[in-house]
């Protein structure tokens, strides 16, 4: 349950840390407006990575190094395919390039809160050793 | 709750008995307690035997298809599988945190969660084992049971 919790998590941020990025790329002009069917794709997009890291992660328990290839894989083919299917399989090379740096940086932010949230639990779960100990 | 103690030069083995209707949280810790601080371990070392008390041990660690019992300065050999000691300890303050280890968390001095799920545990002793990511979460729920 707590690892479903995890990917649910990881879900939330993507599509948080996706939609603001592209806020703040149209307010730049730099990307385009979004419409909500854009939203869903998003939504799609980031559930989809979830998913595919849940499956990396069943099926590579121990290859540490092959893991970490495949989960940038597992970021940027539902990525790649999403934007195809978006752009009615008329992506331009530029618009492919934007879209694989700006998931990577997105995959780069969800990296980091996660890991600082994993931090947050650490620092309650060391209070509890400290306090087992005291009772101890 | 009442607290017998009873004394006498008839008895060579100390007996402990609970007597109780449900058995509530408190109890629960006591008798985990109890159990933590009665059970003994066999180890062989250097063509000796010793018996181990729970306390004493830091984690358990199975290698080549042997057990051993790692103390603060000493490593004992162990006739017991991991799955068996596994069983017997559940209860108590004891977490498998990998396939050939199972830990004493009262040993622990902090925890770092790793990439990918993993975990680092420092013990008393300043000895760092890794958690796999199958039983972190395991171990996390057991801290924060026995923190509580």
């Amino acid at each position: 349950m707590q690892k479903i919790k995890q990917y649910i998590v990881i879900d939330c941020y993507a599509f948080t840390v996706i939609v603001l990025v592209n806020a703040l790329l149209q307010k730049c002009g730099i990307a385009k407006e979004q419409s909500l069917v854009s939203s869903l794709y998003i939504f799609l997009t980031s559930t989809l990575v979830a998913v595919f890291m849940c499956i990396t992660d069943q099926l590579m328990g121990k290859q540490k190094h092959l893991k970490r290839i495949f989960r940038i894989v597992d970021v940027l083919v539902p990525t790649f395919f999403m934007s195809m299917l978006q752009s009615k399989f008329h992506l331009s090379l530029k618009d492919l390039v934007m879209t694989v740096i700006f998931s990577l940086i997105a995959y780069g932010i969800v990296s980091l809160m996660m890991y600082l949230s994993w931090r947050e639990r650490d620092i309650k779960l060391n209070e509890n050793i400290q306090r087992m100990r005291r009772k101890k | 709750m009442k607290f017998i103690l009873e004394q006498s030069d008839e008895w060579s083995e100390v007996e402990i008995r609970v007597r109780c209707g449900q058995i509530d949280k408190a109890l629960e810790k006591l008798i985990e307690q109890i159990r933590f601080y009665g059970f003994s371990v066999i180890g062989e070392k250097d063509g000796e035997t010793f018996s181990i008390n729970l306390e004493q041990i830091f984690y358990f660690e199975a290698v080549d298809n042997r057990t051993y019992v790692y103390c603060q300065n000493n490593v004992y050999a162990c006739k017991q599988k991991l799955y068996e000691l596994e069983d017997k300890l559940e209860a108590m303050n004891f977490q498998r945190i990998s396939r050939s280890c199972i830990l004493n968390i009262y040993k622990l001095i902090s925890v770092k969660t790793l990439l990918y799920g993993r975990m680092e545990v420092t013990l008393e002793n300043g000895e760092k084992l890794i958690v796999s990511r199958h039983y972190a979460e395991l171990l996390k729920q057991k801290i924060e049971e026995q923190g509580v």
